[in-house]
């Protein structure tokens, strides 16, 4: 189609408008008279129409499918995200969090001064620490317990 | 229970009841409806699906798909008073205008070649207004869907007229005035006009 084709489609569209606003106001006897005469049986109509239903419906499924699929994708990419942080924040958090948890667990943990600690133990300590529950996973207090 | 219990005002109550009878139908809603349908609500969105199917480069079938998926995914929400195949037909008459936009409104272009230019790094967008040509040929088109419409009914001047009328824009009121007809003749004679196309079209009219 092409833009001299646009008045005639304009035409085109009023008419179909007007036979469609016909065909809504038409009674179920008179459409199924005027169908059976033309095409024959409704009910056939009907099959052939639910099966074309039925693959939308499954085709509607298989995008929610799609969809929840690329939701958890993203959840755990984003998981992954904000464990990217960087050393001079994680050093910083578990400092405050050492300096500030209960004895028995800085016993356990603090045996070493934090900054003889290298990144990888830094970050495996706070991993720990939230493991035991003394740091909430999703911490956003920026470590303070 | 007070007032203040209820969370209600005067007036409130009246004002949710409304707002719940014009409430949606949920995807679930509308899928059972459809599955619900009578022989003679099929015949109808098939029959709605072939007119509007004119207006796009879709096939009926795929144009009735679309709008399933549309309904069901709850891109679209049928309000719960509304007739679910007057929905689908919305539904379909929206889908086919866009469709016919997109390819109406395509900025057609052709790469800027100039000598020891590279090709892809520019493009000329055509001019959008129509040459007189291109207008000549659109008056050309509308005149021969006109003239095939009309053709069909060489001796009812009343069928003629509100044909015409009908493609020139006139609705309702408007129609029935012009072709003199009251309610109950302008219905019979628009199912006329149908039937008539139908048969002598039906596989639709494709400009």
């Amino acid at each position: 189609m092409t833009r001299a084709d646009k008045k005639a489609l304009r035409a085109l569209s009023r008419l179909a408008n007007a036979l469609v606003e016909d065909v809504l106001a038409t009674s179920d006897g008179e459409i199924l008279t005027e169908f059976t005469e033309t095409h024959g049986d409704p009910r056939k109509n009907s099959d052939a129409m639910r099966s074309l239903f039925e693959k939308s419906v499954l085709n509607v499924r298989k995008a929610r499918l799609r969809a929840a699929q690329a939701g958890v994708t993203a959840d755990r990419t984003s998981a992954t995200a904000r464990k990217i942080v960087s050393i001079e924040d994680a050093r910083g958090k578990l400092r405050r969090v050492l300096a500030s948890c209960p004895p028995h667990v800085k016993f356990t943990l603090a045996a070493r001064n934090e900054d003889e600690l290298s990144d990888a133990d830094v970050l495996g300590m706070l991993q720990d620490l939230e493991e035991l529950g003394v740091v909430p996973p999703d911490d956003k207090s920026g470590g303070h317990p | 229970m007070s007032e203040a219990d209820s969370g209600l005002r005067i007036g409130e109550g009246k004002g949710r009841r409304l707002k719940a009878d014009v409430a949606d139908r949920s995807s679930d809603e509308i899928a059972v409806a459809i599955h619900a349908f009578t022989d003679a609500q099929w015949i109808r969105l098939r029959k709605v699906a072939a007119k509007y199917a004119w207006l796009c480069p879709f096939e009926a079938d795929d144009l009735l798909q679309e709008a399933f998926c549309r309904a069901l995914a709850g891109d679209r929400r049928c309000p719960s008073h509304v007739d679910p195949v007057r929905f689908l037909a919305e539904v379909m008459r929206s889908i086919a205008d866009s469709g016919a936009n997109k390819v109406e409104n395509q900025i057609d272009v052709v790469p800027v070649m100039q000598p020891g230019a590279v090709a892809e790094s520019a493009v000329d967008p055509t001019d959008s207004r129509m040459s007189p040509e291109q207008t000549m040929a659109a008056d050309e088109d509308a005149e021969a869907l006109r003239q095939a419409m009309l053709g069909l009914f060489p001796d009812d001047p009343q069928a003629r007229d509100l044909l015409d009328g009908i493609m020139e824009g006139y609705e309702g009121e408007e129609l029935r005035t012009l072709t003199d007809l009251d309610e109950t003749s302008f219905a019979s004679k628009r199912r006329l006009i149908r039937r008539t196309i139908d048969r002598h079209y039906p596989k639709g009219w494709k400009p």
